[in-house]
């Protein structure tokens, strides 16, 4: 059981983290690929494996603003 | 194979050595014996001490690569699961004063992101504007972190963090500087490390630049690091003399206490402190593995306040060292004194740099020899040692699958920056401490000409230099002036790249255009988050209903032009120019198709 305001409050802040993170770490793993021993193939393919991952979560964080949207307009307070 | 291949690089590097020594041997008997004026034999000093100077370092550098090979192989350190489930406490630190927000906030994401469950972020905001203040206020809030102000400013960044520490009960303390973005598994890894070794009093990882791909200076930057985070930290850590490079850093607090926490007399206090911890008995660890990755210097002008920074910082520690050699010589180990000694007088390096090009120029125009030698002695005893020192160093960073190309760009800049460092140099020399400032990281901006002065100054006196000697040459037909013509011009080329890197132009991405008057819809997923661009890139020339922006993730649904087909893509913008039109922006676009099925749809269909 979870008042409505924690449940928002956690939304909120699982909004901010994930809007974030992987596009950052994605970036910075990127850049660090060209260190690496990888052979440019199998660098290609990380890459486009990150990216697939970003828009994923780009996704997700779009279903998440939904689910926080609904909840918000909700009258139920406890879920 | 690999332990022959070891071996032929350690005797590679010995044989380096040897023809360094046999050089300076060779400079030094000349100088000593020769029979000149008085003028010429100031000059022939001052050169002697450049060369002895850069073989010390090289020497220096030689000898970390070899205490590095002939340490122990492959290490094992304890792994999390050594912890038991018993995590110790550990106090994140994250000082800053005026620093950018979304800098910041990208900082507090990944400390967040930390997978350690015992952990507790402290943001030091030392900010006197209300503007930043604010904005530390709100990010305290988003992030759930522990504000930490002062009231009286002492000591810049290492003053803030002494003034928290007292307040502290963690068993251990993180140092991140503002801009230093951790992977998840940083505490996982070093904590039982630290935990294993009560006597150890820090272990540094490195610092890793991961704009490289954004603008000149900050790949040559990072490349320069790199030079320092492998070998030298390796071969330093081996001898037990590894220092503290002020972020990226566990520190158990025990240890910050006993040496009174960071010393707060210089800008480099991390440095300042390590020669503390060595001499109270404390070990160091350098863990040779990236897990915080951050952004380097944009641009000249971010570049050369962060070397002057550093350079009036540690020298102002080599005196103190120098000092505590004199009076209490047995506090530190031989090589943690060679070390020291080393580290702190690297800046001294742009002295070094300017003594090798005034004396060709010397030569050249006042005809004031400085080397004492016939050419053929000159190449016997030079090309042997430059041919060597020079193949070992690219050889062993190559194996490390830096390129050289790269490498030289970093040897470039470093270069270009003789006169920060001699004014660093200077600087501390008279005592004076530099303001701690943020090093620019959000937009590059080219210096003006009067800023980079000593630069342009020197490469017309350069080829004032190389022209005279041709002339010279020409009626005199001496080896002399042709060899130092030769050095005249290498430096006038090598200066030259002061405007390579005075750009406010980030590196430009190629790209093809192929497609105009493109009839698509478009949803924008994300404003302004940066994604990898190592993958295809196209541009479209489009009529936007509003502003795009570069990072902006959207989603594109593309009428084929001529047929019915669609196309739905989803891309990251790179790059975008808007002419405002009648409802909407006549938009050149820049994008990366993000996912590789899109990609070969889109090459079918544009390419038709």
């Amino acid at each position: 059981m979870i008042k409505k305001e924690k449940l928002l409050k956690g939304l909120e802040s699982l909004v901010i983290l994930g809007k974030n993170k992987n596009p950052l770490l994605n970036r910075h793993i990127s850049s660090s690929l060209f260190f690496s021993e990888l052979k440019p193939q199998e660098r290609k393919a990380i890459l486009e494996k990150f990216q697939e991952i970003s828009v994923a979560q780009a996704k997700h964080l779009v279903i998440l603003g939904q689910i926080k949207e609904e909840i918000l307009k909700s009258k139920k307070d406890v879920y | 194979m690999k332990i022959r291949q070891e071996g032929l690089i350690k005797l590679a590097i010995i044989l380096s050595v040897i023809v360094s020594l046999v050089y300076i041997a060779v400079r030094t008997a000349l100088f000593l014996f020769a029979e000149y004026t008085a003028i010429e034999k100031f000059f022939a000093s001052l050169l002697v001490a450049g060369d002895l100077f850069i073989i010390l370092h090289s020497t220096g550098y030689a000898v970390n690569i070899i205490k590095m090979y002939s340490g122990k192989k492959k290490e094992s350190y304890p792994g999390y699961e050594s912890l038991k489930g018993k995590l110790p406490s550990v106090a994140i630190l994250v000082a800053a004063r005026h620093e950018p927000k979304d800098i910041l906030e990208n900082t507090f994401v990944t400390l967040k992101n930390i997978n350690y469950e015992n952990k507790r972020i402290y943001f030091l905001d030392d900010s006197s504007d209300e503007k930043y203040t604010r904005e530390a206020d709100e990010l305290c809030r988003d992030y759930s972190l522990i504000l930490f102000r002062r009231q009286i400013r002492h000591g810049a960044k290492a003053g803030i963090i002494n003034d928290c520490l007292k307040a502290l009960t963690e068993d251990y303390v993180v140092i991140f500087d503002a801009d230093q973005n951790p992977l998840p598994e940083f505490l996982n890894v070093l904590v039982p490390i630290i935990e294993k070794d009560k006597k150890l009093a820090y272990i540094q990882t490195p610092q890793f630049y991961s704009n490289i791909e954004e603008s000149r200076v900050a790949r040559a930057s990072a490349f320069q690091q790199a030079v320092f985070y492998e070998y030298i930290c390796e071969g330093k850590s081996s001898g037990g003399a590894m220092f503290c490079c002020g972020t990226n850093v566990i520190f158990r607090r025990e240890a910050l206490m006993d040496v009174g926490g960071l010393d707060e007399s210089t800008v480099t206090e991390d440095f300042a402190t390590s020669v503390k911890f060595h001499a109270a008995g404390w070990k160091s660890l350098y863990y040779n593995h990236v897990y915080a990755f951050g952004i380097g210097p944009k641009d000249l002008t971010g570049y050369f306040k962060q070397q002057f920074r550093w350079a009036t910082g540690t020298i102002s520690v080599f005196k103190k060292v120098v000092w505590r050699l004199l009076t209490k010589p047995f506090s530190l180990s031989p090589f943690q004194w060679w070390e020291y000694l080393l580290s702190g007088s690297y800046y001294l390096v742009g002295l070094a740099f300017f003594i090798l090009m005034i004396c060709p120029i010397a030569y050249l125009l006042f005809k004031i020899p400085s080397f004492f030698a016939n050419p053929e002695v000159y190449f016997l005893a030079f090309v042997p040692y430059f041919i060597l020192s020079m193949s070992v160093f690219y050889f062993i960073l190559i194996r490390r699958h830096y390129r050289a190309k790269d490498l030289f760009v970093g040897q470039l800049l470093a270069t270009i920056t003789f006169p920060v460092y001699i004014h660093g140099a200077i600087s501390a020399i008279l005592g004076r401490k530099p303001a701690f400032g943020v090093t620019g990281k959000v937009r590059s901006s080219a210096l003006g000409y009067l800023s980079i002065w000593p630069q342009i100054l020197m490469i017309f006196i350069n080829f004032i230099a190389f022209t005279w000697g041709i002339n010279r040459f020409l009626y005199e037909r001496d080896a002399a002036v042709l060899v130092n013509g030769v050095w005249t011009l290498y430096y006038f080329a090598v200066l030259c790249s002061v405007f390579y890197f005075n750009t406010a132009k980030d590196i430009e991405i190629p790209c093809k255009r192929v497609a105009k008057r493109l009839k698509f819809e478009y949803k924008v997923l994300e404003e302004g988050k940066k994604y990898p661009r190592d993958t295809w890139k196209e541009c479209l020339s489009i009529f936007f209903p509003e502003r795009l922006n570069a990072d902006d993730l959207i989603m594109v649904k593309l009428y084929v032009p001529g047929t019915s087909d669609v196309v739905i893509f989803e891309a990251s913008v790179i790059w975008s120019s808007a002419i405002k039109g009648l409802g909407g922006y006549y938009t050149d676009l820049g994008v990366t198709v993000i996912s590789e099925r899109d990609k070969e749809t889109l090459r079918k269909v544009l390419g038709k």
